[in-house]
């Protein structure tokens, strides 16, 4: 049998190959935007306000919830990625709002698919702002729209303040790039002005926003930012 | 590294518009800079995730475009790789992307044995 096509000629001398190109043009992550748009959909009419949290593992972003989440309570809700174990979304429910955990097993990134899937299992009425913590990467979740409104970047000040342009395809995606860890400012030699003129040179109108999950300092601000970003009406 | 689950994706575009898995010569991508995803991870895993799922060994072709920058000091419309790089008609650092951030799936040329 032929083992090019499964014909029962026996030999492949006797066939050529044709070569047939098919235009397809189609965005490689297609089926992705798809359940974004879907995503998206299901947030406005819930009316609430969504944001993907990105940053490097370790920056506190689950800290920064758990600020968040003593302030707003149930006017908050989490759905957060990691890729094992449900601690973080334990630490948020602790702090006082609900917060579900997926589970990525491996995967570095969360896509829309499986957030999508997450948010009839959240009681959403009285929730103004939803917030999805992404997996701690700053590479990978900047290719995945979620369906959230704004994408936005937490950065610490231990990191150091180079980061901004070596990770330039998150940097150039977000509208709010918050600068935590501020307590420890002093103790390090990170240049804040350097931060956000390289951000504002790859996001020309992002806001920026200096906190300290730790002692609460700038953390208002930052409420006031999202409720005007957003028109929440929290108090 | 979310490379691999980027080729399953090309993988499940192609079969979605052929119909089943099928011998293939060649895919053809377009990929910016700003993407997020490495050219480079991407061509060493690619045809061993095409094979494995039955479309052949498949040659991975990318046309890798440049970041597109508008420079709001001087007006003048540029092209770089990296965005570490100042406009070179003026040295500023004020700026606009216009485009970079490509992730497209342009072709996928199948190889159909015909008898002679």
């Amino acid at each position: 049998m032929c083992d090019e096509c499964g014909c029962a000629h026996p030999s492949t001398m006797f066939l050529k190959n044709r070569i047939r190109k098919i235009d397809l043009k189609t965005p490689i992550l297609q089926a992705n935007q798809d359940y974004a748009q879907k995503n998206r959909m299901l947030f406005a009419q819930y009316g609430i306000h969504v944001i993907n949290l990105i940053s490097s593992p370790g920056s506190g972003k689950t800290t920064l919830l758990q600020t968040l989440a003593a302030k707003l309570g149930q006017r908050m809700a989490v759905i957060v990625g990691d890729l094992q174990t449900d601690r973080d979304a334990v630490r948020i429910r602790a702090a006082g709002c609900q917060a579900i955990q997926i589970e990525t097993q491996g995967a570095c990134h969360l896509d829309a698919k499986s957030v999508g899937e997450q948010i009839p299992l959240l009681n959403l009425s009285g929730v103004e702002l939803l917030v999805i913590e992404n997996v701690g990467n700053l590479v990978c979740p900047a290719s995945y729209d979620l369906g959230e409104h704004e994408k936005v970047v937490l950065l610490s000040v231990t990191e150091g303040d180079d980061k901004v342009l070596k990770y330039p395809s998150i940097f150039s995606r977000v509208s709010t790039m918050v600068l935590t860890k501020m307590d420890l400012h002093p103790h390090v030699d990170f240049d804040l002005e350097r931060a956000e003129l390289e951000c504002r040179s790859l996001s020309p109108q992002v806001k920026s926003l200096q906190v300290s999950a730790k002692t609460g300092a700038g953390i208002d601000a930052l409420i006031e930012h999202l409720q005007t970003r957003n028109s929440l009406q929290m108090n | 590294m979310h490379e691999v689950s980027i080729a399953e994706s090309i993988l499940d575009l192609i079969e979605r518009q052929i119909g089943a898995p099928h011998a293939l010569a060649e895919v053809e991508l377009c990929i910016g800079p700003l993407s997020g995803v490495s050219a480079e991870s991407l061509e060493f895993c690619f045809t061993t995730v095409a094979h494995e799922r039955g479309f052949g060994k498949p040659v991975l072709s990318i046309v890798r475009t440049d970041v597109v920058i508008h420079c709001e000091s001087c007006q003048e419309t540029y092209a770089v790789d990296n965005l570490m790089s100042f406009c070179p008609h003026c040295n500023s650092w004020k700026r606009t992307i216009q485009s970079g951030d490509e992730l497209q799936l342009v072709s996928a040329s199948l190889i159909e044995a015909s008898h002679v």
